[in-house]
């Protein structure tokens, strides 16, 4: 019953959305619904690295570790090796040099989330802010943002956050945003020329579930539904001026998104990816020219930070739909980050 | 009868009948009244009783009996109509509150905020999270596995009730469209629905108690049982304690809800909802409230 009322409501709101879809053209593509074959696309020239979560054994005990390897899936490292702490949530500097993530540490008042930067070697760890979560960087690279949990005890859930912070690397102080009510907020996403926002929200700040979009300065909120921007985990390109997202558990969507006017407008949504039923798709991330999505893929699983996802893999799509895997050993791979560098 | 001569033996045989008849007709009054009473009693037997939880939770304990699960002229997952015998158990007389959600480090999910209104948004393993947090809490067994969330019927602990235990507490024994008959013109006294609701959720326990004296189990949100969904179960559904099919890609979900109408209020009516794990696809249409085995020592 409710899955035929979801698709009745989402189709009585395509039909009232005021023209998201600028032409017919731009209607979902439904060229690929699963992987195509390797050499499809031409990977190797790709000047940029990416760095994922990945659940695998390391000297003798499975845990999450972080792991670089190359556009097209080769050279592969495990830039962590470390079996008693879990490091996921991986976003790479803009400079390439860093990358902040997320821990999951046990102590003696048992299990805690924090957030982590370090080199992109693994090298040079620092604590950004223990029962926190989510990071992003600002675009100069000198500030990480990051949500504070909602509670001391462990979780996993995405949205148990309260209170964005953002964090200066040279000083090691962290201040909490303007908006002081921003909560139940998770996949926060800084925009390349600092002066946004983007997140979801799930069952907070009165809104049921919803992208949204804030200045990073100021306290308004703008809900990005009513451009049919409709589902979880967006994350903004290298120029600022498109954005992409999960439209559910199988499509990902791209659009053009304005900050020109008074009030952000999103225009020219297009499902970029759609997997058959059985998989999923999430965490889709801009390469840093613009011209590629990484992302994950595998069979229905939790998608969520510390989730367990067997069988998942990290994939590279080009912007008209075409997309293989560049990862297949199914180590649990999610989160793909883009480097913007060579090794 | 008034007379002013002497009283003949014919007068005083004559009150004395009046006298003897007033006696019978009184016994026979008084004896019809009580006869009448006990049949009452006989059609609408006490409810069962309520104990409240060291978490301070109201409960319905329902004994055991048989239950005549589905409707024949219900839709096609609702027949065939079989019988079931449920084991005692209990079962929470309110919908799990935003309050109570809010006693253990969960995140509330709901849409519609506010401290009496029952949880929504929330997807079935949080829903399960909770059962296990009240167990904890209560120095009981937890029922779920948090790895595989499969439940354990023989934990003392909070579980999610099964679909036949819903739909056996929901008709407290009538077998009825609804809990209070079979017409649709009651419901508005007993159910927050899409016709009364104006699209939200409300406060739990303001409408009229079912029989047994659940309260809301005809509407303001849909409810998650812990079955896994299959539409023709019916068929191969076992006599004793049904628990579900073994595996699925949905959770049953029972009662109507805020935006369901008159139809998905009824006490058989049957569905199932994928948001299993996934926040995205959370309704808010859908709470739940918890169950707990009675088991023998």
């Amino acid at each position: 019953m409710y899955n035929r009322r979801l698709s009745l409501f989402l189709i009585v709101s395509f039909l009232s959305v005021p023209f998201p879809f600028s032409t017919l053209a731009e209607r979902p593509n439904k060229r690929a619904n699963q992987p195509m074959p390797r050499e499809a696309l031409d990977l190797s020239s790709i000047p940029y690295r990416i760095v994922n979560e990945s659940f695998r054994e390391t000297k003798g005990k499975e845990n999450w570790e972080l792991c670089i390897m190359n556009a097209d899936g080769s050279n592969q490292v495990n830039i962590t090796q470390t079996p008693d702490i879990d490091e996921m949530y991986p976003h790479a500097s803009p400079d390439g040099k860093r990358i902040c993530f997320v821990t999951d540490e046990w102590r003696e008042s048992g299990k805690v989330r924090s957030v982590y930067y370090m080199n992109v070697d693994g090298s040079g760890r620092v604590k950004v802010s223990d029962h926190a979560r989510q990071p992003c960087w600002n675009p100069s690279g000198t500030a990480i943002a990051y949500m504070k949990a909602e509670f001391e005890e462990y979780t996993t859930k995405d949205y148990a956050t309260r209170g964005l912070f953002i964090y200066d690397l040279a000083t090691g102080e962290s201040r909490q945003h303007v908006n002081e009510d921003l909560h139940h907020l998770y996949n926060i996403c800084w925009s390349p020329d600092g002066n946004w926002f983007l997140a979801t929200v799930h069952g907070g700040m009165g809104f049921k579930h919803a992208i949204l979009t804030f200045p990073a300065a100021e306290g308004t909120v703008y809900d990005l539904t009513r451009f049919w921007v409709k589902g979880c985990r967006p994350e903004f390109s290298p120029d600022g001026k498109r954005i992409t997202w999960g439209a559910s558990d199988h499509d990902i969507c791209t659009a053009e998104i304005d900050f020109t006017g008074e009030a952000p407008t999103v225009r020219k949504v297009h499902t970029l990816i759609h997997c058959q039923d059985e998989w999923e798709t999430y965490h889709a991330d801009f390469s840093p020219d613009g011209k590629y999505i990484a992302f994950s893929y595998g069979p229905e699983a939790e998608e969520i930070v510390g989730g367990k996802a067997p069988g998942w893999n990290i994939c590279v799509a080009d912007m008209d739909g075409n997309w293989v895997q560049i990862t297949t050993d199914g180590l649990q791979n999610k989160e793909p980050d883009w480097i913007p560098t060579a090794p | 009868m008034d007379t002013d001569g002497p009283l003949t033996s014919w007068d005083i045989f004559s009150r004395e009948a009046d006298i003897y008849t007033a006696l019978v007709a009184l016994i026979l009054c008084f004896s019809v009244g009580c006869q009448r009473k006990h049949q009452k009693n006989a059609e609408t037997p006490p409810p069962p009783p309520v104990i409240t939880t060291d978490s301070g939770i109201e409960m319905v304990s329902v004994p055991g009996g048989w239950l005549e699960m589905g409707n024949e002229s219900g839709e096609l997952d609702e027949r065939p109509v079989h019988r079931a015998w449920i084991s005692p158990f209990l079962l929470d007389r309110y919908e799990v509150t935003q309050e109570s959600y809010g006693r253990f480090p969960m995140p509330d999910p709901s849409h519609f905020k506010s401290p009496q209104n029952p949880c929504d948004q929330i997807n079935w393993r949080d829903a399960a999270e909770h059962c296990n947090r009240r167990s904890q809490a209560e120095g009981l067994t937890p029922c779920y596995d948090e790895e595989t969330w499969r439940c354990d019927f023989q934990a003392n602990g909070y579980r999610l009730p099964t679909e036949a235990e819903w739909e056996y507490a929901c008709r407290a024994t009538t077998k009825t469209t609804y809990c209070f008959g079979d017409g649709e013109n009651l419901l508005e006294s007993h159910a927050w629905f899409k016709t009364n609701a104006g699209d939200r959720t409300h406060p739990v326990g303001q409408k009229k108690t079912n029989p047994w004296g659940f309260h809301d189990m005809h509407g303001n949100v849909a409810e998650w049982c812990n079955d896994f969904f299959q539409e023709d179960y019916y068929a191969s559904s076992p006599d004793r304690d049904p628990e579900g099919p073994s595996q699925g890609k949905e959770r049953v979900v029972r009662g109507g809800s805020w935006a369901s109408t008159p139809n998905a209020c009824r006490s058989s009516y049957r569905s199932g909802a994928s948001s299993i794990d996934d926040t995205c696809l959370a309704d808010d249409t859908i709470g739940f409230r918890c169950a707990r085995s009675l088991l023998e020592p």
